[in-house]
């Protein structure tokens, strides 16, 4: 039986701006290390196991980002383990182009890039063949499949940049159907693209280890990568290893009944550990017409208890009709007529308004505005 | 509603104070300080609670601060109502535990009806009125207009009364609160302005956006430089092999002389490698008979074989004596010692014999038989060569030299020999131990002298190489240089067409050299583009937000625009209307008409003319306030009759004014509850004209 060994990770993003933790300065720059001491600790266990293959298709980089020192220290990382043969393809964010690293940087000798100028690549001495489908500039190879042949006799790889059965904008996500798939006679679909992880699909071959690092709040939880054996003519055995040492997590906080920022704050803080989680906090429930959460000082109050800690106000104004004929004057006609466009506006403009809102009122009951755009006026 | 009782358990100077209202007219009566001001704030607090901010807009004390008693536990009382639609309502509150309760007329709580928050406590006065607070200060309270002194204090009024009717509240104005977003959208800056937090981040935004480009460029421009080393490398390949092709085929001659150098290193090399070979070999047949030849450490012990040599000596001068047989010596010994015998009774027989014979017979026998005797002895002794002694010696020597031979034997067989039975085998085997003894140190001197000329050899051979380090190196070169010879050869006519290759193959290695500087320097100082463009994002969000903040702002202005549009149209007429009617009889008919309007002006009729409010008298003016504040508590309370508390409104009025204003509210009583309160005794005289008046005196 002619067997062999892998590590499989994807969709490093290297060098990517993580932009929603810009307001904590050097968290992102931090966040950045990381993924690449994640591909170290990665490589080093590979230095360990001495598997036949490192996979990784696509995304390696963020190719508009990604500077010469961040492509030499993983070429110095893939230099490091030569026992290993890594195959890359390129992925939307790192595209085969001209310019792209792939193609103009001197690479270790144990580094083969699948590209467009070939469909795959032969290892004889492990009897494999490595087909590719990434991405030329912006256009996905997906439709290569079609007109790809295995060879029975010799274990048969794909190396994906894409999602499969997708419906909806198949050119947009570099979608195969599993269907065709199945007939093409892969043992093993190494597939990056999709930053959740997904282990054998309805084929029983396709993988995706998700982001080897999470890249944002909608990638909660562990993170890491496939460690496996492939064996021809028999389903992959795959492990997955966690590799993970900062999380994000999202917690949603109902404020109804909380009507000062420091309530708030207080409510958050309990539920804070102070290192290896960044946080979203997002705001439910419903706020009075004249408390409106200031994220930013919420924000500011609970910023020593998490490593970062990111608030979002998605609680609505609790209108009770009362409340409004409470208002006589030009109180209660402005705040009716507020409300009348918060009503007809649509979800993504509801913000604007009840901001529109708490401004006016503001204005009539206090004769001035004290806070605006995060600045004390 | 109508406030039915005050039962204050600790407020201000009030410690146990119980104060019954009328449903209609009440008049109350305290002089300066008598607490007043108390009993309307504590009104206040038992409906609404206190208000969040602990210290007002212009810096005064709170009531919660103020009013709370110096003396006793207790702040807080109840405050009894009736409802419009019939219904009691008890309102208790404790203020120093924050706690609020409401019962209805079976005394049965009902506090949870009402809403509650942490912020505003029991909003017991919101649900009962519809109002919070500050709309219940502005619609039910009335205080005296000011005293109109000054051209501020007439500005000041005309403002109030200019709020009322358009906004319904006498300190909020459209105008104002559209002036507070237009300076607080001024405050955040625009394109116009300069150092305002939109002009900071804007600037912030420009400076980072051409960091930005640059560093992208910068970044686009070091792909091109990498892109450019892999090309060069390619490149330089080429060239360098064109060149070593091109410099073959000129130095031809030179190759061909470095490669005879070479052939002759090498065959000097070889010559000593062959050198070496046979010195081996004999080394090693020479350690082989070293080998075959070496006695037993002990033997070779110098002082062993001295020994040795000694006994053998011994034996070898002793040879004659060893070799006879011992026990001949014996057989010897005892014939000699028979012998004797027999002789010396031959003696003895013939000494007799002669005595006889000479006795018997003749004398002459004496000397025959003498003479015979003397001739035997002389025999005797003649004849035994050996006697006793020498063969006792004989054979002691023997038996040493036997001892000896032991000895030697036993050295021979500690040499590996066999022992050997005869003096003639030992000696040999003794002899040829003694030649092996010689041949081995002989042999050991040939080695030594042998190794010393290997390593000369050897020394000679390493020093052959020079420059080029090793033979396999000279052998390389020599392959090389055959190889260019043969390339000179073959491709002669191509390569003497071409240009020299030199000068590109060196353009190419600086570029190349320059071009791994580019990268090496770049690669120190590569600046994360990421980073800069996370800057840019912080201020492009707050760009964004301020120009979200500015249009949320505006959207605010415009809507207060539409809402004081909107009361313009619907509900200031009605307001006017009742201002006009209210002002006919305060002023028994002069004035019946207030008309309010965009135009920020107030006019009246008078005398069949408009006027404006500007013409008249501040105490005519004090009565149009009045007026308009008791029409904007009924035009502003729709839901439920809020009381009308008036404060020291009449401080300006003439006896006439205050009268016509008592008629007033006695007719405004029947529908609503009136609570005055003055401090004049003049006003309490007039009230008591009144029926159904309840004067309470403080």
């Amino acid at each position: 039986m002619n067997s062999i060994t892998f590590f499989h990770c994807a969709d490093l993003h290297l060098d990517t701006p993580f932009r929603n933790l810009a307001s904590k300065p050097g968290l992102p720059a931090l966040r950045r290390k990381e993924i690449l001491n994640g591909l170290t600790r990665l490589i080093d266990n590979a230095r360990e196991e001495k598997p036949d293959f490192l996979f990784i298709p696509g995304d390696l980089f963020e190719h508009e980002y990604t500077g010469l020192r961040t492509v030499s220290a993983v070429n110095s990382l893939f230099a490091s383990i030569p026992e290993t043969k890594i195959v890359l393809i390129a992925g939307n964010h790192d595209p085969e182009a001209a310019n792209s690293h792939y193609k103009t940087y001197a690479w270790s000798s144990n580094v083969t890039f699948i590209g467009g100028d070939s469909d795959s690549v032969y290892f004889e001495d492990l009897n494999t063949e490595v087909f590719g489908l990434g991405w030329i500039s912006g256009t996905g190879q997906a439709a290569k499949l079609e007109t790809m042949e295995t060879d029975e006799n010799r274990i048969n790889i794909l190396l994906f940049h894409g999602d499969v059965d997708l419906q909806i904008g198949d050119n947009d996500y570099n979608s195969i159907s599993s269907g065709l798939l199945k007939s093409k006679g892969f043992d093993y679909v190494a597939a990056g693209h999709n930053h959740k992880k997904k282990t054998g699909g309805n084929t029983g071959i396709f993988y995706n280890p998700g982001s080897l690092e999470p890249l944002g709040f909608d990638e909660p939880g562990i993170h890491g990568y496939f460690l496996g054996t492939i064996s021809r003519n028999y389903l992959p055995d795959v492990k997955f290893i966690e590799n993970t040492t900062t999380v994000y997590k999202t917690i949603e906080l109902d404020i109804s009944g909380l009507d000062t920022n420091q309530m708030i704050a207080d409510s958050i803080i309990p539920q804070l550990v102070p290192e290896n989680v960044l946080y979203k906090i997002v705001l439910k429930g419903t706020k009075h017409m004249d408390f409106s959460p200031d994220t930013e000082l919420i924000g500011e109050a609970i910023s020593n208890a998490a490593l970062f800690a990111k608030v979002r106000d998605d609680s609505s104004v609790s209108i009770q009709l009362d409340e409004i004929l409470l208002m006589k004057g030009l109180k209660g006609e402005f705040t009716r007529l507020m409300l009348e466009k918060i009503e007809a506006a649509d979800e993504d403009e509801k913000d604007f308004f009840e901001k529109a809102l708490y401004y006016g009122i503001e204005a009539i009951d206090n004769g001035r505005i004290e806070r605006a755009g995060g600045e004390d006026l | 509603m109508r406030i039915k009782k005050l039962l204050i358990n600790g407020y201000g100077r009030f410690i146990e104070k119980e104060i019954n209202f009328s449903d209609k007219f009440n008049l109350v009566f305290g002089k300066n300080e008598a607490g007043k001001s108390t009993i309307q704030s504590f009104i206040k607090a038992m409906l609404f609670d206190f208000p969040r901010k602990n210290i007002d807009g212009e810096g005064r004390l709170p009531d919660s601060r103020k009013y709370k008693p110096w003396t006793g536990d207790a702040f807080g009382g109840i405050l009894e109502t009736e409802i419009d639609g019939g219904g009691f309502l008890k309102i208790e509150r404790d203020f120093n535990r924050k706690k609020a309760a409401v019962y209805d007329e079976n005394l049965r709580d009902i506090t949870n009806e009402f809403p509650y928050s942490k912020k505003s406590g029991l909003a017991a006065g919101e649900k009962l009125l519809s109002m919070d607070r500050n709309c219940f200060e502005n619609t039910a309270f009335i205080r005296q207009g000011g005293t109109i002194v000054l051209q501020d204090d007439r500005k000041n009024l005309y403002e109030k009364l200019m709020n009322i009717s358009h906004t319904g509240n006498e300190n909020t104005s459209a105008a104002s609160a559209n002036s507070a977003l237009s300076k607080a959208i001024t405050a955040l800056g625009n394109k116009k302005t300069k150092n305002r937090p939109y002009n900071i981040a804007l600037s912030e935004y420009n400076r980072l956006s051409a960091a930005l480009e640059s560093a992208e460029d910068k970044r686009r421009e070091m792909a091109d430089y990498s892109k450019r080393r892999l090309e060069l490398v390619d490149e330089i390949n080429v060239l360098k092999k064109a060149a070593e092709e091109y410099e073959a085929y000129i130095s031809a001659n030179k190759l061909e002389e470095q490669k005879t150098e070479l052939l002759r290193l090498k065959g000097k090399y070889e010559a000593f490698s062959n050198d070496l070979a046979n010195l081996s070999d004999e080394i090693f047949k020479v350690r082989g008979k070293i080998e075959k030849n070496r006695l037993p450490e002990s033997i070779t012990e110098p002082s062993i074989l001295e020994n040795i040599r000694k006994t053998a000596s011994a034996i070898e001068k002793q040879k004659s004596i060893f070799v006879k047989d011992p026990e001949k010596n014996h057989r010897k010994l005892e014939a000699v010692k028979r012998k004797k015998k027999i002789w010396l009774a031959v003696c003895y027989t013939g000494v007799t014999l002669t005595a006889l014979l000479g006795i018997l017979l003749h004398t002459y026998f004496f000397i025959g038989t003498a003479i015979l005797t003397a001739l035997l002895i002389y025999l005797h002794l003649r004849k035994g060569s050996y006697t006793e002694e020498d063969l006792l010696e004989q054979i002691n020597l023997q038996k040493e030299c036997r001892n000896d031979l032991i000895m030697v034997n036993a050295f021979i067989e500690s040499a590996g020999r066999s022992k050997s039975e005869s003096f003639e085998e030992a000696e040999t085997i003794l002899n040829e131990l003694f030649e092996q003894k010689n041949l081995s140190v002989s042999l050991e001197g040939n080695l030594k002298r042998l190794l010393e000329r290997k390593t000369d050899i050897e020394r000679f051979r390493n020093d052959v190489p020079g420059q080029y380090g090793s033979i396999l190196n000279i052998e390389k070169a020599i392959d090389e240089i055959s190889g260019k010879l043969k390339n000179a050869i073959a491709h002669g006519d191509h390569i003497a067409s071409q240009k020299d290759p030199r000068p590109d193959l060196d353009a190419a290695r600086r570029e190349l050299a320059g071009v791994k500087a580019v990268l090496r320097e770049n690669m120190q100082s590569d600046e994360e583009v990421a980073l800069i463009e996370e800057a840019l994002v912080l201020y492009k969000d707050k760009l964004d937000l301020i120009d979200t903040e500015i249009k949320a702002m505006e959207t605010a202005s415009e809507t207060i625009s539409q809402a004081a549009q909107k009361l313009q149209e619907d509900i200031i007429p009605r307001l006017n209307k009742q201002t006009g009617d209210l002002l006919e009889k305060i002023t028994a008919g002069t004035h019946s008409i207030l008309a309010t309007g965009l135009d920020r002006d107030i006019n009246t009729e008078y005398q069949n003319a408009i006027h404006s409010l500007w013409e008249f008298s501040d105490g005519t003016i004090d009565q149009m306030y009045f007026a308009l504040r008791v029409a904007a508590a009924d035009v502003f309370s729709e839901k439920e009759s809020v009381p009308l508390i008036i404060d020291e409104a009449f401080a300006y009025y003439d006896e006439d004014r205050i009268r016509s204003t008592f008629d007033l509210l006695t007719e405004i009583a029947g529908d609503r509850q009136v609570i005055v309160f003055t401090c004049k005794e003049k006003e309490v005289e007039l009230a008591a004209e009144y029926k159904d008046v309840n004067i309470i005196r403080l």
